[in-house]
């Protein structure tokens, strides 16, 4: 059974579409969660959701920044979510000839 | 089915390498279902499930070879090519999921029906972003729809900022359906996430 070589945790296309989104910032970059939020087109609690869950997994990093009144959590991919991502797009080559 | 969503029926890792391995045979080949399952190492009963799910919708069609000891068979229709082809184009629109050197295909390449709807979906959605009037949109997807060439494409496309491919596809893809098993909210307590306790800002009185 190989079915676990596309990564389910990158598969789900919510998923995907974040971590793809964070991939193709420059090295370093972060992004706000609102911009994200207005990229991605989600709700925030969703959006959230799918945010711990990679999180959990090291796939990305968050930090929450205080600015006076104003609080700003940033999103960054991680070198192994950037990794795991890299893997994902290969099996999925694999599995569709070249894509 | 919108042209610029994730096909739900193709993005399931089983069904995906089902229709994978039936598009990579010869120009509409059947192949046997156990072969199949010795290919790709589904279960027998998962594998028929699959199956069943990809003929209900018309993407792949099922035979019996001659003789009395009859092989069950199976080959990808058009329709499932076709619908192949729209996943691979709304993946290649993808940054970074895209092989670096398909990015930019030379402009004198040409580009096929999944290409152009896909131009035409990103158009749309700079529309409804505001990057173009009703009258530019007009134009632009005219130029879209009768593109025979990369090089055309990227015309129509030209001047409007390339992230918005990625925000067509996801707001595309938007609309589907809750799932059943939805968690109506997340397990408070992980990294920097906000979580539901009322309003903290301006909520007092």
């Amino acid at each position: 059974m190989t079915d676990d070589a596309l990564d389910p945790l990158i598969h789900v296309p919510t998923r995907l579409k974040i971590v793809a989104t964070l991939a193709a910032l420059p090295d370093g970059d972060t992004l706000s969660f609102t911009r994200l939020q207005d990229m991605i087109g989600l709700t925030p609690g969703n959006l959230i959701i799918h945010l711990r869950k990679l999180e959990e997994a090291d796939y990305i990093s968050s930090e929450k920044t205080r600015n006076g009144t104003v609080s700003i959590t940033t999103v960054a991919l991680t070198g192994h979510g950037r990794k795991a991502l890299d893997a994902y797009t290969q099996a999925l080559r694999d599995l569709l000839g070249g894509l | 089915m919108s042209t610029g969503a994730l096909d739900p029926l193709i993005h399931d890792p089983q069904r995906l390498r089902i229709v994978a391995t039936l598009a990579a045979l010869p120009g509409g080949d059947a192949l046997s279902v156990l072969r199949l399952q010795e290919m790709i190492g589904l279960t027998p009963g998962g594998q028929i499930t699959r199956l069943r799910e990809l003929d209900h919708a018309g993407y792949v069609r099922t035979g019996k070879t001659g003789g009395d000891r009859g092989q069950i068979t199976v080959a990808l229709t058009c329709d499932g090519r076709a619908a192949l082809d729209r996943y691979t184009a709304v993946l290649r629109q993808l940054p970074r999921v895209a092989r670096e050197d398909h990015q930019a295909p030379a402009p004198d390449v040409r580009v096929g029906d999944a290409d152009r709807d896909a131009a035409a979906a990103a158009l749309g959605e700079h529309f409804a972003q505001g990057r173009l009037t009703l009258d530019e949109l007009d134009a632009r997807l005219d130029a879209t729809l009768t593109a025979t060439t990369h090089g055309e494409l990227s015309r129509a496309a030209r001047d409007l900022p390339d992230l918005t491919l990625l925000s067509a596809w996801v707001s595309l893809s938007r609309g589907r359906r809750a799932r059943p098993g939805h968690k109506p909210g997340p397990a408070p307590g992980h990294g920097a996430w906000p979580h539901r306790r009322g309003r903290t800002r301006g909520g007092s009185s």
